[in-house]
């Protein structure tokens, strides 16, 4: 009805204007909103225009708008019903993206500010600013950040209440994978329009709305709760992406107002969708990723991890550990030797041989140890920028051992983003040592640090990419010689990496058992050993007569 | 005038004074001097630092040992019982020093002149001349493949024999190998980048490695790192040794090296070189550059000439006996310099030289080009003859004992090839033969390809 209104506007419109501003002219063809598939009956949606940055000042009928920053979009309506024609604009400033209501007074514009959002390092690629219901209009832009060229914009929309007194009804930001459409509907038929909102992420939809209430838009009541718990019920691995991209955290993928991105879900939902990731990247063979997730303290899913584990492993105990509760030295507890003997050290060594029978042990060397012998690894120490080694003289080992300072060298680069506090446990190994220097790694990952025979920094850290052939010959008790087997032992099971293949060691009954506190892998890459609490395990393919011919027998003194 | 009491001294005796004025005086003039006594008594020395207890507390290139921030040059001079001497010595990993013009009279120390040919070394050619002759002979009838050593990508680079019958050998898939005779593998360096250079091994059995990280790394015959030579560009030019244990490397400009890993000089050149350096027998240091330019350098460092060879320069140079000097252009020239670097004569190929020629016991100058043929050339630039294989030839020749000739070409094929030019055999490696052969004193030939593989052929 107002459209012929606005047509004799556009008309006078064109007639006036000032040359040195940019004169907002015809209005573009309205065209059907794509968020709005049903207008009421007798309702035609309006589009307004979009700029360039550095459009300059904007006029309608020759009066400048007064809004502050550089215009993006604006769309030109009578808001107070007034006869004459109002404006809503999207400007953008160095710092911040504003929208502003400008009401014709006279032959001037009174601007006032809607709402804003600050940019932090972000630009507005495009906006827009187009009438969905006959009371609501929407105002958006994409946004650009610095550093995050590659990834999708994020969107920004306000739901803006049209009226005299215009305001803004909601703010919603959402960026990829996630796709939000807004629906504007009376609900609960009180006639009021409520707003819908409905979501897609990896395939998953949730779909809830606002109530128009008196105090202003309320969402419904537990809600988007109750749709993410539907989800996690009807496909628990859909459901994990949908509660990530809700819920407050690094992946959250949504965000209302201007305040953190993502909804402060219930722990409960929380930790059920955490679990249910961990599960479908465990059914996907994702197993680095799910121990990553794990090591961030994702709950555990016992069963998923026991389905995800390499079947036909068998756990035999080997004996009991007699030694000192140091950590310093319990990592050296484990070796195997060449002949396939796994060396046990605690208060004596003892080695048992690979068909059993159990004989005193020279006091060997820790394993990993350089190769002439003078130094061996104490430990791994994780920084919030990487992972540093722990060094001592070889004469260092055994009960006693770690009251020396230890030399530390950075064996790794591997930043924490906002780390202000390093993990206290890691995942992170000393695999073994190879002419060149240390080799350590982690689930996925491995790292050469290079050394001379003295021990000193002979470069930076080198990261192994797949593929890469490692250092060799490596000794050390979680790698074999060639470097093409390791293992790290971590509590949810043993992540065995053979040819670049990886599967997880996880018998029967692995809970049952403290987590492991050593590791050794044998020099054919066939057997592991774990020390869990005060206990040696051999771990072994179903059939592998070796592990189970190997008897807890004393130590023939 | 008053007369003034004087006491025994001669000196004017003071006033009488009260006993309490006297006190505060000396009250007055005491108690700084007690104040600061006190203070020297309260000081324990000077303020102890803060044990660190990591490298990345320390500054710039200093490490953490024994809890101190110390330069790593300091420590290992200190663990090795020497010191480091030079005037233009510098920690290992702080790349070039000054230009040569500043290098000083401690630099003046290059090698003596070669006089007498020198059994096979074990670098790039076989020399820091690189004739590619070898003292030892090769297979004369077709051979079978003893063994292979898979890298995971192609090797360009030329493996090399040491004193113990161990070959070395670098790959695009960043490792340098160590090889035994019988194909063991005896140990494995990884490098933060492709290898395209030649290793060079010294009397003492360090083996120098030049990597696409930029650095220049010396290896122990156990493959533990000696030190480690930053020298901010790809180090993908063979370096060689000389004599007296210098090595020269070629990157961002020609380095010298003593043993220790100190630049000794540094000719800097306006871009990246890949020619390997070549030792003339009066001591300079002759390499090819990008621009164009053949470039010798004196023992000193200073650059004794320069000579435009017209296009530019991918391989390195060879020296014969009477110092005449051999090198390939990028416009298919092979060019032969006097010691002074006039040109003598010019032999024109149909497309770009990039090996480096090798120089026959007769003085024939055998070397092959991207025109798919490799020529043997008379010492005054006349064609003797030429053999055609079916593919690009990058490697460069070598010669064994009995003037047979053995290089690969980019068609597959390993050839053999008679002094009179006649094709003796050819060993099919499945892939672009671009790697130098080298050869053992048992007769095997070793030689790298595209395939990945290090074959060792007998």
């Amino acid at each position: 009805m107002r459209l012929p209104t606005l047509a004799l506007l556009a008309l006078l419109a064109a007639c006036g204007g000032d040359d040195r501003r940019v004169p907002f002219g015809e209005e573009e063809d309205g065209e059907t909103t794509p968020d709005d598939p049903g207008e009421p009956e007798g309702f035609t949606p309006r589009e307004g225009r979009s700029f360039e940055p550095g459009a300059g000042t904007l006029s309608v009928e020759g009066s400048p708008l007064g809004v502050e920053g550089s215009p993006r979009a604006l769309l030109a309506l009578d808001l107070d019903e007034d006869g004459d024609r109002d404006a809503l604009v999207v400007a953008e400033t160095e710092s911040e993206l504003r929208l502003a209501a400008a009401r014709r007074e006279g032959d001037r514009f009174a601007p006032a500010t809607l709402s804003t959002l600050e940019l932090e390092g972000c630009a507005v690629a495009r906006a827009g600013v187009r009438t969905v219901t006959e009371v609501s209009a929407l105002a958006e832009a994409e946004l650009r950040c610095e550093g995050d060229e590659a990834a999708d914009p994020w969107r920004v929309r306000w739901v803006v209440g049209l009226g005299e007194a215009p305001r803004v009804r909601e703010t919603l930001s959402t960026r990829a994978p996630l796709e939000a459409e807004l629906v504007f509907e009376d609900r609960d038929e009180d006639g009021h329009e409520d707003l819908g909102l409905v979501a897609r992420v990896h395939g998953a939809e949730v779909a809830f709305a606002w109530l128009d209430r008196p105090g202003g838009l309320a969402r419904e009541a537990g809600e988007p709760e109750a749709s993410v718990r539907a989800a996690l019920d009807a496909d628990p691995a859909r459901g994990a992406r949908l509660a990530a991209a809700f819920c407050r955290g690094e992946d959250a993928r949504i965000r209302f107002g201007a305040g953190a991105w993502g909804l402060a879900c219930p722990d409960a939902l929380r930790e059920r969708a955490r679990r249910a990731e961990v599960a479908a990247l465990l059914q996907a063979g994702e197993l680095v990723d799910a121990l990553a997730a794990l090591e961030g303290g994702a709950p555990i899913p016992d069963d998923a991890l026991d389905a995800a584990a390499a079947s036909g492993i068998e756990a035999t105990r080997l004996t009991r550990w007699r030694g000192t509760p140091d950590a310093a030295t319990t990592h050296t507890a484990l070796a195997f030797d060449a002949d396939g003997g796994l060396i046990v050290r605690g208060v004596t060594a003892e080695r048992h041989g690979p068909a059993g029978g159990v004989t005193p042990a020279d006091a060997l060397p820790a394993p990993v140890r350089d190769p002439g012998g003078r130094f061996f690894v104490r430990g791994l120490r994780r920084t919030c920028a990487g992972v540093e080694a722990e060094l001592l003289p070889a004469s260092q080992v055994g009960p006693g051992a770690g009251f020396a300072p230890a030399q530390r060298r950075p064996v790794a680069e591997a930043p924490l983003e906002g780390c202000t506090r390093p993990p206290e446990s890691t995942l992170w190994r000393a695999l073994g040592w190879a002419p060149q220097g240390l080799v350590v790694g982690r689930p996925g990952a491995r790292w050469v640090a290079p050394l001379t025979a003295d021990g000193l920094p002979a470069g930076d850290p080198v990261r192994l990419e797949t593929g890469d052939p490692p250092p060799a010959p490596l000794q050390g008790g979680r790698v074999t010689p060639d470097g093409e087997s390791w293992i790290v032992e971590t509590p949810w099971g043993v992540l065995v990496t053979r040819r670049g293949r990886s599967e997880l060691w996880r018998p029967a009954g692995w809970t049952d058992a403290p987590p492991p506190r050593a590791a050794a892998l044998s020099q054919d890459g066939e057997r592991v050993a774990l020390l869990r609490g005060d206990e040696v395990f051999l771990l072994a393919p179903a059939g592998d007569d070796d592990a189970a011919a190997a008897p807890d027998e004393p130590p023939n003194r | 005038m008053t007369p003034q009491d004087v006491n025994g001294s001669g000196r004017p005796a003071t006033a009488p004074r009260a006993p309490v004025a006297r006190l505060a005086r000396t009250l007055v003039l005491a108690l700084p001097l007690a104040s600061a006594l006190a203070s020297c008594g309260a000081r324990q020395g000077p303020t102890q630092p803060v044990p660190c207890m990591s490298d990345r507390e320390c500054r710039a290139d200093r490490i953490c040992h024994e809890g101190r921030c110390r330069f790593l040059a300091e420590v290992e001079a200190e663990l090795t019982g020497t010191h480091a001497e030079s005037s233009t010595a510098t920690p290992p990993d702080a790349g070039p020093v000054a230009p040569a013009e500043d290098a000083g009279a401690a630099a003046d120390a290059g090698p003596p002149a070669e006089t007498e040919p020198t059994p096979d070394r074990a670098m790039f050619m076989g020399s820091p001349r690189h004739h590619g002759r070898s003292v030892h002979t090769g297979p004369a009838e077709a051979p079978e493949q003893r063994w292979v050593h898979r890298t995971r990508a192609r090797v360009f680079a030329s493996p090399v024999v040491g004193p113990d019958g161990t070959v070395y050998i670098g790959s695009l898939d960043r490792s340098f190998a160590a090889v035994a005779a019988d194909g063991r593998l005896r140990w494995r360096y990884t490098a933060g980048d492709k290898i395209y250079a030649t290793a060079a091994v010294a009397e003492d059995g360090t083996v120098y490695v030049g990597s696409d990280d930029g650095t220049l790394t010396a290896l122990d015959p156990t493959g533990q790192v000696r030190w480690r030579l930053d020298l901010h560009d790809e180090v993908d030019a063979s370096p060689v040794i000389g004599p007296d244990g210098t090595v020269y490397a070629a990157a961002e400009g020609v380095y010298a090296i003593d043993p220790a890993g100190a630049v000794r000089w540094h000719v800097p050149t306006a871009s990246h070189i890949r020619s390997s350096p070549a030792l003339h027998p009066n001591g300079q240091v002759v390499v090819g550059t990008p621009e164009g330019e053949v470039l010798a350098v004196e023992p000193s460092g200073q650059v004794a000439w320069r000579t435009p060879a017209g296009a530019s320069i991918d391989g390195g140079a060879s020296i014969a006996e009477d110092g005449t000097i051999y090198i390939g252009t990028d416009r298919g020239h092979v060019l032969a310099l006097g010691p002074d670097g006039r040109e003598r004569w010019r032999y024109e190929t149909g497309e770009d030289v990039r090996a480096t020629p090798a120089i026959a016991a007769d003085g024939t100058i055998v070397v092959g080009s991207y025109d798919r043929h490799l020529y043997a050339l008379s010492p005054t630039g006349e064609l003797r003859w030429k053999v055609a294989t079916s593919g690009r030839i990058r490697a460069s020749a070598r010669i064994d004992a009995a003037g047979r000739i053995y290089v690969g070409s980019q068609d597959d094929f390993f050839y053999a090839i008679s002094a009179e030019g006649e094709v003796l055999w050819r060993h099919n490696l499945g892939q672009d033969v671009d790697s130098t052969a080298a050869l053992a004193p048992d007769g095997t030939l070793y030689v790298g390809a595209d395939d990945g593989g290090l074959h060792a052929l007998r």
